[in-house]
């Protein structure tokens, strides 16, 4: 048996970072117009050294266009799939992911209920404040709905069985709360009812604004967080009294991971809408490449998820170009026969 | 004699607790180094809950742990806990999937900093609980092939990692063919006698804590009815009281009592 070093961690991020570059390189290249490998790397070259070709219209599509998207869909996935892993270990329940449990859809609520009141207040105030603004009402939306999932779920649904009550709280909320989504956006902005209609599945296609650095230091930082806990996670998985029994200090542990995983969905829900399938499929196509200690899981979860999410949002812009579905169309069109794969195959779930 | 082996490695001071209702009440009992302790008592007395008490996964509603006879359990983090108390719970969790390695290395767990890794020398002490809970002919197999009794002997190996000076067992010998019994109880009393471990035994098992306890307490509706050497404990009178049978309690000269239940079905055939 081979014990789990630094080492293989490192291996495995690196091959996967590799990965996710050729995909970034492919996603650069496709699109309703394709570019060339020669003259991308040309571009790259170029944009890299300094001297870039300002007046090729390609590089206008390459630069401003499609890497801020790839940077978007890399981000979105990597968080949502580490997200899907806490909530997995910490539930000890393999269904368990932030669109099943209702927390991107409280993070969705959050996103309409801000801009509702900012664009109320006046377009400059809200132009200010929406860097930082709508992450945080994101946040506080999908921390309030995975607390009042806890509330419908009742005592002792917090693991084990009892989770089976939880996810059942967390799809019923959901759909409540996608109903009262629905509502507020079409009541507030007829004018684009298909922007309305492709945010709601989950979308990566609105331009890039300033909200994403926050989004990016959100995600970061809570991936990092959420990594000093993944020994904690592997003893909490197989019970929590074994956990407290071989030393981790089990509530502390569940309510910080309760609020980094709801605070990383709130933040990327916030510029994605609510995106199915990545936090519950990614996990469990790492785990079954490459174990389920999350110590090596959650880096390895971090990447795929971005490469899975990219890719899928690679076909979505381009399967029907010119026009383009939204990427929650092509994850759902994937994670679920996926998913139904998965289970089906003994053992794997 | 140093003080430290004066001192109770674990101290129980007046400690209640409850659920909805009172489930054990005024305990005080002290686990002496070098020394085995069996808790005797009927299903629902409370025994399981004083175990998980003295490992400090349930606080006292009142009362001390005190943990070598001075440090209060509830002051101090879970970690620290791990470090000196290594409790065998009575089924192995949700770890299934993990081989048989695997599993005894999470022993290791709090001795491993917040970055660290299992090292060579981690494995190597893995192993060797591995080695005294006999084992190594299935490290690597999977927990969910073990039978009942293997399991059991691999959460002592688990506790063992932990290489803790408390050790506290809630029915080891549950689920465990009689021969695994005794060689499970001889290690237990073997490494006592060592390494100046403070052990206690749960059991329904009479006459095996009956042979190899140094101490024993009888518990019924959450409280110790009586505590102290076998020979004490151990009488017709106590255990009648206790389980509400009658018992046959022969004490050999000098040696330790042999007990047996009195079934009247038998006697009158």
């Amino acid at each position: 048996m081979r014990r789990l070093s630094r080492g293989r961690i490192a291996a495995v991020s690196c091959s996967l970072l590799l990965a996710w570059a050729c995909t970034v390189l492919f996603a650069l290249a496709v699109g309703s117009v394709r570019i060339p490998p020669e003259r991308l790397i040309r571009l790259l070259a170029h944009h890299a050294f300094g001297s870039a070709a300002r007046e090729d219209p390609l590089a206008a599509i390459l630069f401003s266009i499609r890497l801020p998207r790839i940077f978007l869909s890399s981000l979105v996935g990597a968080a949502l799939a580490v997200a899907g892993t806490a909530f997995q270990s910490l539930l000890r329940n393999p269904l368990a992911d932030p669109f099943v449990l209702g927390v991107s859809t409280g993070a969705s609520l959050g996103t309409i209920l801000y801009s509702i009141f900012a664009s109320s207040w006046g377009s400059m105030q809200a132009a200010a404040g929406l860097a930082y603004g709508r992450p945080i009402a994101a946040f506080f939306g999908a921390a309030l709905l995975i607390a009042a999932v806890y509330f419908v779920a009742g005592r002792g649904s917090c693991s084990g069985e009892g989770s089976q009550r939880l996810l059942l709280a967390g799809i019923v909320l959901a759909s409540f709360i996608s109903s009262i989504n629905v509502v507020l956006l079409t009541s507030t902005n007829q004018a684009d009812l298909r922007g309305i209609f492709y945010w709601l599945i989950g979308d990566l296609s609105r331009p890039v604004d300033a909200s994403i650095y926050v989004v990016t230091a959100v995600v970061l930082a809570g991936f990092l967080l959420l990594y000093l806990f993944s020994r904690s996670l592997n003893l909490i998985s197989m019970g929590e009294e074994d956990a407290m029994i071989l030393g981790v200090e089990v509530p502390r542990v569940k309510v910080s991971v309760y609020l980094i995983a709801s605070l990383i969905t709130g933040a990327v829900v916030s510029v994605s809408g609510p995106i199915a399938y990545i936090g519950l499929i990614c996990p469990h196509l790492v785990r079954m490449m490459f174990g389920a200690d999350n110590r090596i899981l959650f880096p390895a979860v971090f990447l795929f998820g971005a490469i899975f999410t990219l890719l899928a949002d690679t076909v979505a812009r381009t399967a029907l170009a010119p026009s383009e579905l939204p990427v929650g169309v092509i994850t759902a069109l994937i994670g679920a026969p996926l998913f139904v794969y998965l289970t089906r195959r003994k053992g794997t779930l | 004699m140093s003080l430290s082996d004066s001192l109770p490695a674990l101290k129980a001071q007046d400690v209640s607790f409850a659920y909805r209702k009172p489930v054990v009440r005024n305990l005080t009992l002290a686990l002496m180094p070098g020394t085995v302790t069996g808790i005797i008592g009927p299903n629902g007395s409370g025994k399981t809950t004083v175990l998980r008490l003295l490992g400090g996964i349930l606080r006292p509603a009142s009362g001390n742990i005190l943990l070598n006879g001075m440090r209060p359990l509830a002051s101090l983090p879970r970690k620290e806990i791990a470090r000196h108390i290594a409790m065998v719970p009575q089924s192995t969790g949700d770890g299934s999937q993990l081989t048989v390695l695997e599993f005894a290395m999470l022993g290791r767990s709090p001795h491993l900093s917040l970055f660290g890794f299992e090292s060579a020398r981690d494995e190597e002490i893995a192993l060797a609980a591995l080695e005294m809970a006999q084992l190594t002919c299935y490290l690597e197999a999977r927990v969910s092939e073990l039978s009942g009794g293997e399991r059991q002997r691999l959460l002592l190996a688990r506790a063992l990692a932990q290489e803790t000076k408390i050790l506290l067992l809630d029915e080891l010998t549950a689920n465990i063919d009689i021969n695994y019994q005794v060689e499970l109880m001889r290690l237990v009393v073997r490494l006592t006698r060592e390494r100046g471990l403070a052990s206690l035994v749960v059991s329904h098992e009479i006459h095996l804590l009956a042979s190899f306890s140094d101490r024993v307490a009888l518990m019924s509706e959450g409280s110790i009815r009586c505590q102290g050497t076998v020979s004490e404990v151990i009488t017709r009178e106590n255990l009648n009281q206790l389980f509400g049978l009658d018992f046959e309690v022969r004490s050999p000269a000098g040696g330790l009592p042999e007990v047996m239940p009195v079934i009247e079905e038998r006697r009158q055939s």
